[in-house]
């Protein structure tokens, strides 16, 4: 057993203190793990149970001998277990302090102190869990994590807090509990909206409580007195779990000395290549740098060993990076910075960030007048032009859909080159591209997954920040100014702002003083009319269209209602920028007072035809008009077959119906729970393993490596993804077996369908993906015998839909 | 036939257009007197014509099921499923020459009558029913609607678990009174009330009808009868949405009966062709 002076001093046993440890071992290092827990890798363990633990990125190879691979919580656990046997780790043990002395640290805990001549510190990110700090908290049924739903049967529990963690244990125990929320203000405000409405939805359905504005003010066997705006309550209560998050451990890490880059939250400790921190022989690895991936971890763990013993170590990653940069010459980080002096995106992007970035990216090349993309593409990668140059084309509405490149109907708006970035449009909006570009001469451009570029953008402002300038810069271009330079242009939208309208609020209403022009950054909003008292939709307008500008002039009043159909991004100019502006640049006013006119006179024409707006506003109001193939069965026509739903579960290899004939009507036209295969689809945007994907028609699928979590199930506004236990596909044997339950057989459909023994319990998410590996369409539409399922394209709404529908009066 | 768009118009003009050159073919034929039999020349071309127009017919049950097909949509099968069939009963009478004698042949064709006439009656319903099924449809389904009639039995049964005899008894003479009987799902496509359940409410215990809230009261311990008051609720909101329930599924009955005719005799049809064929060449052996 090692004395307490040693050579290194490892603190925290999650995997990337378990990777340090198990490569000291090896060199036959005197080292130390101290870990405050009485269990190995504390975060991990806290996951709920048999979560399902990606291993990411896929592209980078793993180092070390700590064994890792994708599974559950416990077939981790377990490996890691059977790993750290061997290892020294001492449990129980918190740092209290860390201390610098002549040839070395001390690092203290509850009653230990340890020398060492370094220390790494891979505490994690989790920090202490906040308590609530009233009497009570103390008792054994009062608990700050959620091991396994299932334990809960029948019980009283309250959940207390209001951020993602708290909704989402509230709604893994209400289904078989008695279950309060409670909330310290008078909404949630800073949970996943999807989860928000589940859990409101949960409370009108009465599955749950939600207790808003209410504190605790003391814990008991049995009971909960809550502060409620009435008054003090006392409420059964059996299990109480709090979910208020925890204290980041940069507090202590500063009162160690290390220093952090910025006074952000987001900000990260300032380290050396050798992850050393400002105190020399401190050094940090794993989520506490930032890198929050297990598997980047475990390679930190391993490397920073490596660079304690004095050996040159290159990054795991670089290889992957050189190959994904085949153009540029030396080490990636030579690579790196030579892009960066080419490229002014990437010059104020981090540098650690930008490598993810790229172990993502592909280099591409094109030959002169080759398309790179199309316009009305759902492709929404992010492209970075490096070489050559790129002319950017577009159709007019009205021009035919589906032209081929050399017969490209368009004009062109810009050239880009070299250092310039797009695709912003796609990626920022979820729409899709809005215009065609071609290389002109031989082009070289670094082509980003959508992901890969949006986790950048939430994690580097100045990225994001130089985006969204272009994205405004664009819009100005083709919208309002089509020749002036970016450079004009700049001093304008640096003015510009971004606001969030929720789902269902009225930006403003007709009459209000006009005083800002806005730009849908994502979204959709309704601009309505009152007419004889009822609501005349005039449009709705997606993301990259202009409203408000007729506000822009003097003393005019707004002259629609503007209300968002789904939480919106706006980016707002006030006017007095603009007039700024406009007074700078009198050239531009003239064309600026012709498009206002233009304006006001579509409003015009549509305000004259009040059955213009009639259907349109019907499907707004029921929502349809995010789909951009949705399906609708005419129930005058279709005779209750079923065979629309046999087919989906015919053509599908897992037996399972992406079809429900459950969902909106209006009249004698159904909707059903079926993908509308949205525009902006919001199944899209929390997927972990990025298992749903758009191919360029449009079709939304979703791919094999789906882990089940249910995110895209609760972020579909409609419903209409389906998770389910997958089914072996029906043969032969299996559908003469289901004719059995005709005559009442139950165990039938079980044996006609049984469930792969590796996949009992685990569920999959499916959904409509029009059918798109099968010829001739989606099968549900050709199994109609009545012809009354049809799909229908935005476009074709209101003449089919007009069409079709028999309004009750005419029954 | 069937809901009048461009897909059924111009099935229609192609089969009318088939049936009608058939027709003067057939004509033309027994003006010169030269078609007698179904063994003549122009017998054996008219039978071969309705041998492959019933397999055809045959094959849109498997078209109905092969789902991963491109062989035209299933709408545009149906409507040539309708105007074969009705084709099909015509050139079987050409093929006799108006002659029957064979009984197996007879036998044949009066099934393939029948096939063809309640093929004739599901197309009137599939054009029919939708509309008024529509009606009075509700936004629940019936799995949605049977599970809540379920719920609300299970909800009757646990007020009653721990009451008097009496009490039970109430509840058990209210769920049976919802009970649908043998038969209910055809005896409903009869008539509207074939299945429906008797209200809880109306009626009076004279005349066997069913008992009103006020004679349930009486019969249970007055500690009991507030419980029993819960229970007549939900009986109540039981029946109601069982009533939805009948409503819409006599018009899917209706929608889905016919096939029970249809489908075997279909199968029956192809039985007896065969049994006709083999005689025929059988028979016409030298």
């Amino acid at each position: 057993m090692p004395g307490s002076s040693f050579e290194l001093v490892i603190v925290g046993s999650g995997p990337a203190g378990l990777a340090a440890a198990a490569n000291a071992q090896a060199n036959g290092l005197d080292y130390v793990v101290l870990e405050r827990a009485d269990h190995l890798a504390d975060t991990v363990f806290c996951y709920q149970k048999r979560k399902h633990v990606m291993e990411e990125p896929m592209q980078v190879p793993q180092r070390g001998a700590l064994p890792f691979a994708a599974g559950s919580r416990e077939s981790i656990l377990a490996a890691w277990s059977k790993f750290a046997a061997g290892l020294h780790i001492r449990f129980r043990q918190e740092m209290t302090a860390l201390e610098r002395v002549d040839d070395g640290f001390v690092v203290r805990t509850a009653g230990e102190q340890y020398q060492a001549a370094r220390v790494v510190i891979a505490v994690g990110t989790q920090g202490n869990p906040r308590l609530l700090g009233v009497p009570g908290e103390d008792l054994p049924h009062v608990s700050t994590r959620l091991v396994d739903p299932d334990d809960f049967v029948d019980r009283d529990v309250l959940v207390v807090g209001a951020g993602d963690s708290a909704l989402e244990v509230a709604l893994a125990l209400c289904e078989r509990n008695r279950v309060g929320l409670v909330v310290r203000t008078p909404e949630i405000l800073r949970a996943k909206e999807s989860l928000e409405r589940d859990i409101l939805g949960r409370q009108a359905t009465g599955q749950l409580v939600v207790h808003f504005s209410t504190t605790i003010h003391h814990v008991e066997t049995g009971a909960v007195e809550l502060n409620k705006p009435e008054g003090r309550v006392r409420v059964p209560c059996d299990q109480v779990i709090l979910k208020l998050g925890a204290t980041p451990p940069r507090t202590a890490l500063e009162s160690f000395g290390i220093a952090f880059a910025g006074t952000g939250r987001d900000a990260r400790p300032v380290l050396s290549q050798r992850y050393e921190s400002s105190v020399p022989g401190l050094f940090l690895v794993g989520a506490v740098t930032g890198r929050d991936l297990i598997k980047l971890g475990v390679n930190q763990g391993h490397e920073v060993v490596e660079h304690i013993l004095g050996r040159a170590v290159e990054p795991a990653d670089e290889e992957v990076l050189r190959r994904r940069l085949p153009f540029w010459a030396g080490t990636v980080r030579e690579r790196i910075a030579d892009l960066r002096d080419e490229i002014p995106l990437f010059a104020v992007a981090d540098e650690e960030l930008l490598r993810e970035v790229l172990l993502a990216a592909e280099v591409r090349e094109y030959p002169d007048g080759e398309v790179i993309l199309r316009q009305n593409d759902y492709s929404d990668s992010f492209l970075v032009l490096t070489a050559g140059e790129i002319d950017i084309l577009v159709a007019p509405p009205d021009a035919p859909a589906g032209a081929p490149p050399g017969a490209m109907v368009g004009r062109r708006v810009a050239t880009l080159r070299a250092g310039n970035f797009f695709g912003e449009m796609s990626l920022i909006s979820g729409r899709r591209r809005n215009a065609t570009a071609i290389a002109r001469g031989r082009v070289r451009l670094i082509e980003i997954p959508r992901k890969a570029m949006l986790k950048l953008m939430a994690t580097d402002a100045a990225v994001k920040n130089m985006v969204d300038k272009a994205f405004l810069i664009r819009a100005f271009q083709g919208y309002l100014f089509p020749e002036l330079p970016e450079a004009v242009l700049w001093s304008l939208v640096g003015k510009a702002r971004i606001e969030r309208l929720e789902r269902g609020k009225t930006l403003f209403s007709e009459g209000d003083p006009g005083d800002a022009l806005y730009l849908i950054r994502n979204g959709q909003v309704k601009i309505s009319k009152l007419s004889a008292g009822k609501e005349l939709v005039l449009s709705y307008l997606v993301a990259g269209n202009f409203f408000g500008e007729t506000a822009l002039l003097p003393d005019a009043p707004r002259t629609a209602t503007v209300t968002a159909i789904f939480p919106t991004d706006l980016i707002r100019l006030d006017r007095t920028d603009f007039d700024t502006f406009l007074a700078a640049h009198r050239e531009l006013a003239a064309g600026f007072a012709g498009k206002l006119e233009e304006r006001r006179i579509a409003s015009l024409v549509a305000e004259a035809m009040p059955s213009s707006g009639s259907v349109l506003s019907d499907l707004i109001r029921q929502e349809v008009v995010m789909g951009t193939q949705a399906l609708f069965i005419d129930e005058h026509k279709c005779v209750r077959c079923g065979n629309c739903i046999s087919a989906c579960e015919g053509v599908h290899a897992d037996g399972q119906a992406r079809l429900s004939l459950t969902g909106i009507k209006f009249y004698n036209l159904l909707a059903p729970n079926s993908c509308w295969q949205c525009e902006n689809p919001l199944c899209m945007t929390d997927c972990p393993p990025d298992a749903i994907a758009r191919d360029p028609r449009g079709e939304v699928f979703i791919r094999s490596n789906c882990i089940g979590c249910g995110n895209c199930e609760r972020n579909c506004p409609y419903g209409n993804i389906f998770m389910v236990h997958p089914k072996a596909p029906l043969s032969l044997f299996g559908w003469l077996l289901s004719l059995r339950s005709m005559f009442g057989a139950a165990a039938a459909e079980s044996a006609a369908h049984p469930a792969a023994p590796e996949d009992a319990g685990r569920t999959v998410a499916v959904k409509c993906d029009l059918c798109r590996e099968i010829d001739g369409g989606p099968a549900c539409v050709r199994s109609c015998p009545t012809g009354a399922a049809i799909r229908l394209e935005p476009g074709e709404y209101q003449q089919r839909l007009a069409e079709l529908v028999v309004r009750s009066g005419d029954l | 036939m069937l809901p009048r768009t461009d897909t059924t118009a111009r099935w229609r003009r192609f089969w009318v257009g088939v049936g009608a050159v058939l027709t003067a073919v057939y004509v033309a034929s027994a003006l010169r007197g030269g078609f007698q039999h179904g063994g003549s020349p122009a017998g054996i071309a008219y039978g071969i014509f309705g041998t492959v127009a019933i397999l055809v017919l045959l094959a849109f049950g498997v078209r109905k099921r092969w789902y991963r097909s491109t062989w035209g949509t299933l709408d545009g099968w149906l409507q040539s499923h309708i105007y074969l069939g009705l084709l099909s009963a015509l050139v079987i009478f050409f093929h006799s020459g108006f002659r029957f004698q064979d009984r197996v042949a007879v036998a044949a064709f009066v099934t393939l009558g029948v096939v063809v006439a309640s093929g004739f009656v599901g197309a009137s319903l599939y054009t029919s029913v939708p509309r008024r099924l529509s009606e009075v449809e509700s936004d629940l389904t019936p799995a949605e609607l049977s599970a809540q009639i379920q719920q609300l039995a299970d909800g009757m049964a646990r007020i009653a678990g721990s009451r008097s005899q009496p009490f039970q008894e109430v509840c058990r003479g209210l769920l049976a009174e919802s009970l649908p009987g043998r038969l209910a799902g055809w005896r409903l496509m009869l008539t509207s009330r074939g299945a429906s359940p008797k209200r809880a409410t109306s009626g009076g215990a004279r005349g066997g009808g069913p008992a009103p809230w006020a004679v349930h009261l009486t019969r249970v311990p007055p500690a009991e009868q507030e419980d029993l008051r819960q229970l007549l609720v939900l009986s109540r909101q039981r029946s109601e949405l069982l009533e939805r329930l009948i409503a819409q599924q006599r018009y899917r009955n209706l929608l889905g009966a016919w096939l029970y005719l249809h489908v075997p005799l279909s199968i029956a049809l192809l039985a007896l062709v065969a049994a006709h064929l083999a005689a025929v060449f059988y028979y016409a052996r030298p």
